[in-house]
């Protein structure tokens, strides 16, 4: 049995010895983060940006990929060096911090910790985009992407998602009472969740695919039954909720206590 | 009095003697006066000769009885009652519609004023929001102005002015569909539009112009809807929506 932990604690040990980190000092302000084939974006109260970098299986690396680069700084055809020791390139100008994956081929999936003052701001055009996972997010967040999936739990700040061809998946512990909601998906669908005690006036549209909710939304107007769009309040109303799915199915769900 | 009718006078014989002497007078050097003198005497002369009609006995009575049953007192206390009635009554009425009338045109310069106050509210909102510059707060002043009071111009260039020059992506699409929900004028949308699509960069803003432009049945966008097709440098979702785009338009 003794033998037993001992090992688990060595091998913790070491998994935290070659944990790959880096930090930038910033407590207000905006990342900028462009190009991140897959990536967790996590609020936390702290001052520091952290950025880590996990393996393809989702583990922290335990090894260089490729032992060869060891002593080496992977560089790209735009002139951006890895200047983080993870594969990204990090660049401050004034209040903003820009962080650019090197290589589209770089399959990591990278952490970002981001201080709860910090906005965010989230970019990506490539076929290479991937799952991108946002939690714990208080503050400003925006992303733009056309080919990451996006999951969410537990955002308060102002919200404005859109990709062309991901899934937006999202489950909202509380809704801010002054925040704005905006999330679009083109092709894929939009699934999310909020408190039964929401006060919101929803705004859903989808051309080619079906609504549907259990919340009692007091639906307004005179709107044909064919509209595609639908507008409702919740709880008599309150920040502006808008999701569009054009292509596939929006799903809006209560949350189960 | 004319000659004329002194001549009937004289031929009557009411003339004084003075002027009876001048017309005589002149009757004997105006040969002209002296005819008409003449056609009066012979006028005068027939109808002395035309026999008198009697009147009928019963016509006689019937005559006097309705003379007798003539109650003129009555008829005109109605003739006159009703006119009066009818004068306060539309007078009454008059004041009323006045009143009313006036009630109406205060009302309605009331919601006017009250539209124009609410106009100015938004616009204000608006503004205060955009001078923060970020993004959520331009999405907030986007959604602001969908509860504006009527669709006014300053409002609409400000969401055509985020549409076609905001960085912001999400920004831009929001502006879209918030025009497309208050702009009443389709030709300043498909011309909007259709500038916006012909410099925009990113596919999900091409592909929702598209479709606002297909919804809005903008003919006038079909050559760059070609052009797009034609263009290696958009990608192929892009592609096949303005293809959809040409078929559904046809």
């Amino acid at each position: 049995m003794k033998k037993l932990l001992l090992s688990i604690v060595v091998i913790l040990l070491s998994l935290s010895a070659n944990a790959q980190e880096h930090k930038v000092s910033m407590s207000s302000g905006k990342v900028h983060i462009k190009g991140v084939n897959e990536i967790d974006i996590v609020g936390y109260n702290g001052s520091e940006i952290i950025i880590s970098k996990l393996g393809e299986d989702g583990e922290e690396c335990k090894d260089e990929d490729d032992d060869r680069a060891k002593g080496l700084r992977e560089i790209n055809a735009v002139g951006a060096t890895d200047n983080t020791g993870v594969g990204l390139s990090a660049t401050k100008s004034g209040n903003e911090l820009l962080l650019e994956q090197i290589s589209n081929n770089n399959d990591s999936r990278f952490t970002i910790k981001v201080p709860k003052g910090v906005s965010i701001f989230y970019e990506h055009s490539t076929h290479n985009g991937d799952l991108i996972r946002l939690k714990n997010i208080e503050s400003e967040i925006e992303i733009d992407a056309n080919y990451n999936d996006i999951e969410f739990e537990n955002l308060t700040g102002p919200i404005a998602l859109n990709t062309v061809y991901g899934d937006i998946d999202g489950t909202f512990n509380k809704v801010s009472s002054t925040n704005d909601v905006a999330i679009y998906s083109v092709y894929g669908y939009v699934d999310v969740t909020v408190p039964g005690s929401t006060k919101a006036d929803f705004r859903l549209s989808s051309s080619y695919g079906q609504m549907f909710t259990d919340l009692n939304l007091d639906v307004v107007g005179s709107q044909r039954k064919d509209s595609k769009k639908i507008t409702g309040s919740l709880n008599g109303g309150g920040i502006d909720f808008s999701i569009k799915a054009s292509y596939d199915n929006i799903y809006l769900r209560k949350k189960k206590s | 009095m004319s000659i004329n009718n002194k001549l009937i006078d004289f031929v009557n014989g009411e003339l004084p003697i003075e002027e009876a002497q001048v017309i005589s007078k002149q009757l004997q050097e105006d040969d002209l006066l002296m005819a008409e003198f003449e056609e009066l005497i012979q006028i005068q002369e027939e109808v002395a000769e035309l026999p008198l009609l009697e009147v009928p006995s019963a016509m006689d009575a019937t005559f006097y009885k309705m003379l007798s049953e003539y109650k003129p007192k009555k008829e005109t206390k109605v003739v006159r009652l009703v006119p009066n009635w009818l004068k306060v009554a539309a007078v009454i009425g008059l004041v009323g519609i006045g009143v009313i009338i006036g009630l109406q045109l205060n009302n309605q310069n009331s919601q006017i004023a009250k539209v124009e106050d609410s106009l100015l509210e938004t616009k204000a909102e608006m503004a205060s929001l955009m001078a923060k510059g970020l993004t959520s707060s331009k999405i907030k002043a986007i959604n602001v102005s969908l509860n504006a009071p009527r669709a006014d111009q300053e409002v609409i260039n400000i969401l055509v002015n985020l549409l076609k020059n905001d960085e912001s992506t999400n920004v831009r699409l929001n502006a879209l569909e918030a025009l497309l929900e208050i702009a009443t004028s389709e030709d300043l949308l498909q011309k909007e539009f259709t500038e916006a699509l012909r410099y925009e960069k990113k596919p999900v803003m091409q592909i929702s112009l598209i479709h606002a432009l297909v919804q809005l049945n903008a003919q006038g966008a079909l050559p760059l809807f070609k052009d797009i097709i034609e263009d290696e440098n958009h990608i192929d979702k892009v592609k096949d929506e303005a293809r959809l785009g040409q078929i559904k338009m046809l």
